[in-house]
């Protein structure tokens, strides 16, 4: 937290016809899905707002899944915004105590479990994918900040991303 | 403690009786203006009233001696012997109520030039020691104020705010980012000796964006007695378990009359604030202000010199700062803020620095004809940092930060009272920079204006007078993007007139009626052209539109008031038709992001219509109880869509009983009151998150005692907020989807002034 200072003369060093901005935010624009199954078979999906909010409407991938497979997912969470792509899932991973990964299919015939842990809680960067019969639904991704407040659930905290990918398992 | 003092000019005597007296009637203790006073030369029909305001002017006085006798319901008359040779001013000061609350020094006000406006000081500035320029408003009839929390609150008068309401503190325009529905004006409220609200719009004197209205904030005037004075003054509160604290030193010198100084410091500490039923976690507020202030010269000619710095952090209720709309919706389903922790004082993310810097250099020079001539240089920095609840890139870096520097130069031609004219010139011109970094809210832009305006008060006869005025200004803006590739400029320039009509009518000696028609506009701001992007707490996604043309406003407003021996009235009546009023307008579909979808909002304009009554009654019972109602009522249309105009405020009443007296030397009052909020049903259909939350009556006392000995005034105070510790929620609080409001608040109140 920054203290008040009292200082005589305050300046703006910037120009306002040149501006370079010091603190542009991070952004968070890609969501990267990559399912690898026991037998070798491999599926991925991306969902991605390379512009940030407004502007052009995102990229949306529909996942396609086979049946009766299990799946391990890696999720990764990508900045594309500028001429370099950021992989920001490695800070995610280091504030694991603060993050949590949650996943809401609205498929009975698919079956989501987190399989990482920050020590006390799961994190959910890992997953194992279970399909059953061939279906079709939503499968909702969220990433949730949740510092000093973490439980274990997905509902405290502020919603950092959320993501509705199609699915389809045939 | 109070001096009487009779300026005269001190110019050739005239014999014949053409001379003129005017001043002002102020009540001996709290500085307030005591309108309809008799002010009458004694033995001689020779009289008048003076205004609600309570300035006054007798005209066909003859030179020589004379008895001039000043009374007033409830005070004791005044006689005052003067030698009146020419042209003079002469301030009255009654001893009104009993109450006895210094601090407000009593000015010797240069007549204003626009009395015609409807005009309100804020009576009793020592009773709000400790709150926010915005809570110290609240008791006038006719502004109320849009808060976020108990820590941001921003004035409204007559329905209109930050952008349509011109603060101008010590003389110069405050220029900080006012757009914002959320940024307070950044003013230490201690700096104030007195505040003086003008209800309507005032372009002409004070240029464009002052449509709904001027706050005048004007410091204490510099000392005229000799030696060294000062005072100190400190409240602490039960909600928030904190408090504030100013000091300040005065002096003139016997050595060195003309040469005159203060210097100011002022300091305040809030923890955590409590609802009824659960802490409001991260609301607290930390505050270092300090001014110094010296002038050297006298009533001919003089200069001045200014600088005072604002330095803040405001906490954001941790509830209140939102990822996405699906955690907007939990938020409102439940029944109490999803983040509460333990009281503390701590100041975590998400909050608000704010720091605002004034630096002001004036001069003045009395011509030989008895003209004022005033130039005031001043300069400007406000800087604003928002942090998010995210850290960013860099981890001590807000998530969005403003400055902005202002430079402006005023130049005023005054000629007082000549030939029953008052009249008055000026030309004036603004520099601005902004600048930003971090998320994109609104770009980067230079701004400059310049505006010339006259205007003329006339003294028909004792029972009329009127008053007109124009004004011209040109105001042209660029705004800068920066693409990683290359900047790009976009200008927008405007060029608009103002201009102003009123009349005053006496109608024997209770009656008053005043009467003021004004047109007045403001460019549109950065955000309303610009903004791009999504709103943290609102949960919404704000789109600006290029191609909004100017805001143009044309008001009546009128004013009746009577008088009596034990009773006043107020009545205010006043319309406001707006031409391209600025709105935000919903869009469909809802932005989809990576953080889920946003209800969406572009800025639109529309025709709109704003009216109403703001209505005040005095009653004095018995000499030690007086009974004081005040009403307001305001409806909003847009007459586009036949719709009420949303975030308005809803009629209100309050009433109040104050009983005092004097007890040996101890001056002492108590004073229970109720404040009753209507429900505002008046929204458009479909257009906010949750409905509007119920109406509200609060019980509120305050009680005070003071004593004068020779070594100066010491006054304590008791206040009792919301007395009965009531839950509610306040439709003009942007955090009433998230909270209740505070629940009750003891805050005693000690000064000592020497």
């Amino acid at each position: 937290m920054s203290t008040l200072v009292l200082s005589s003369c305050k300046r703006d060093d910037d120009e306002p016809d040149d501006p370079h901005n010091h603190n542009e935010e991070e952004l968070i624009t890609t969501v990267e899905l990559q399912l690898h199954a026991t037998d070798g078979t491999h599926a991925s999906a991306h969902w991605s707002d390379v512009d940030g909010p407004g502007g052009d409407y995102p990229i949306i991938d529909t996942l396609v899944l086979d049946t009766n497979k299990t799946y391990s997912l890696h999720i990764e969470f990508l900045d594309e915004s500028g001429d370099e792509v950021h992989d920001l899932t490695h800070e995610i991973e280091e504030e694991g105590s603060e993050h949590i990964v949650c996943y809401d299919e609205t498929i009975d015939e698919l079956s989501i479990t987190r399989t990482d842990s920050d020590g006390v809680y799961e994190i959910g960067l890992t997953s194992d994918w279970v399909t059953t019969n061939a279906s079709s639904g939503n499968v909702t991704i969220s990433l949730k900040h949740q510092p000093g407040v973490k439980d274990g659930t997905c509902t405290p905290g502020e919603t950092d991303v959320e993501v509705v990918f199609p699915t389809l398992i045939e | 403690m109070v001096s009487l003092w009779c300026l005269t000019f001190g110019l050739s005597a005239q014999s014949k009786c053409d001379l003129t007296l005017s001043g002002q009637v102020v009540d001996e203790h709290d500085g307030s203006a005591l309108g309809f006073a008799n002010v009458f030369i004694e033995n001689s029909s020779v009289g008048t009233i003076s205004d609600a305001s309570g300035y006054y002017s007798i005209a066909g006085i003859c030179p020589g001696v004379h008895v001039v006798v000043c009374s007033h319901v409830g005070c004791e008359p005044v006689r005052d012997t003067l030698l009146i040779e020419d042209h003079a001013i002469h301030n009255f000061y009654p001893e009104h109520h009993a109450e006895l609350l210094d601090g407000i020094s009593i000015v010797e006000s240069s007549r204003e030039p626009n009395i015609v406006s409807i005009k309100t000081r804020v009576p009793m500035l020592d009773r709000s020691a400790g709150k926010s320029l915005g809570q110290s408003l609240e008791g006038i009839s006719g502004v109320s104020s849009l808060s976020t929390g108990n820590s941001i609150s921003k004035p409204i008068i007559h329905g209109l705010h930050s952008n349509r309401i011109l603060v101008i503190n010590n003389g110069v325009r405050q220029e900080g980012q006012q757009w914002g529905n959320e940024h307070a004006p950044e003013i230490d409220a201690f700096i104030a000796g007195e505040i003086q609200v003008y209800k309507g719009a005032q372009s002409v004197r004070f240029g464009p964006d002052a449509i709904g209205g001027v706050i005048l904030v004007m410091p204490k005037s510099l000392p005229d007695s000799f030696g060294i004075a000062g005072g100190l003054a400190g409240s602490w509160q039960s909600n928030g378990l904190g408090g504030s604290g100013n000091m300040y030193f005065e002096g003139r010198a016997k050595k060195i009359p003309a040469f005159r100084w203060r210097a100011q410091g002022s300091a305040k500490r809030l923890g955590d604030a409590d609802a009824p039923e659960y802490v409001l976690t991260n609301t607290g507020i930390e505050e270092l202000n300090f001014s110094l202030n010296a002038s050297f010269g006298d009533q001919k000619k003089g200069i001045e010199v200014f600088y005072s710095q604002f330095n803040t952090n405001l906490g954001i209720l941790s509830a209140s700062h939102i990822g996405n709309l699906t955690d907007f919706q939990r938020a409102l389903e439940a029944d109490e803020p999803l983040v509460v922790k333990p009281f503390s004082y701590a100041i975590n993310r998400p909050y608000q620095h704010v720091e605002h810097e004034l630096f002001k250099a004036s001069a003045h020079v009395k011509t030989k004809n008895d003209r004022n001539v005033g130039v005031v240089y001043s300069r400007q920095y406000n800087l604003r940092e928002e942090y998010d609840t995210h850290k960013g890139a860099q981890a001590d870096a807000p998530g969005l930060q403003f400055e902005i520097v202002t430079h402006g130069l005023d130049v005023t031609l005054e000629n007082k009272k000549t030939a029953n004219h008052d009249w008055q010139f000026g030309a004036s011109g603004l520099i601005q920079e902004n600048t930003f970094e971090g998320r994109y809210f609104i770009p980067a832009f230079r701004k400059g204006s310049v505006g010339v305006f006259g205007l003329d008060q006339m003294q028909i006869n004792s029972n009329w007078s009127i008053e007109f005025g124009g004004r011209m200004d040109y105001v042209e803006q660029s705004f800068f993007f920066y693409n990683q590739v290359k900047t790009e400029r976009r200008n927008h320039s405007y060029a608009q007139p103002s201009v102003t009509a009123g009349l005053i009518r006496k109608f024997g000696s209770s009656w008053h009626w005043k009467l003021n028609t004004a047109n007045s506009w403001r460019p549109p701001s950065a955000n309303e052209l610009y903004s791009n992007g999504l709103h943290h707490g609102a949960a919404s996604f704000e789109i600006g539109d290029t191609n909004l043309r100017k805001e143009v406003s044309y008001s009546l407003n009128t004013e009746l008031t009577f008088q009596g021996e034990h009773i006043q009235i107020e009545s205010e009546a006043y319309l406001n038709f707006m031409d391209g009023f600025v709105y935000l307008v919903p869009e469909f579909p809802a932005t989809l992001t990576i953080r889920g979808a946003f209800p969406t909002f572009s800025y639109g304009q529309t025709t709109a219509l704003l009216y109403g009554l703001d209505n005040q009654i005095r009653y004095k019972i018995k000499p030690w109880i007086e009974m004081i109602s005040r009403t307001s009522i305001l409806r909003a249309r847009d007459l586009e869509s036949g719709n009420w105009i949303i975030q308005m405020p809803s009629d209100q009443s309050a009433l109040s009983i104050e009983f005092s007296g004097k007890i040996q030397d101890y001056s002492m009052y108590v004073a229970p009151s109720v404040k009753w909020v209507n429900k505002q049903w008046r929204v458009p259909s479909n257009s906010d998150y949750s409905p509007p939350p119920a109406g509200y009556v609060l019980a509120n006392v305050i009680a005070g005692v003071s004593r004068t000995t020779r070594l100066g005034d010491t006054q304590l105070s008791l206040e009792i907020n919301n007395l009965l510790n009531q839950q509610y929620r306040n439709y003009m609080n942007r955090y009433r989807y998230y909270a209740d409001e505070i629940g009750r608040n003891i805050i005693v109140r000690i000064a000592h002034h020497f």
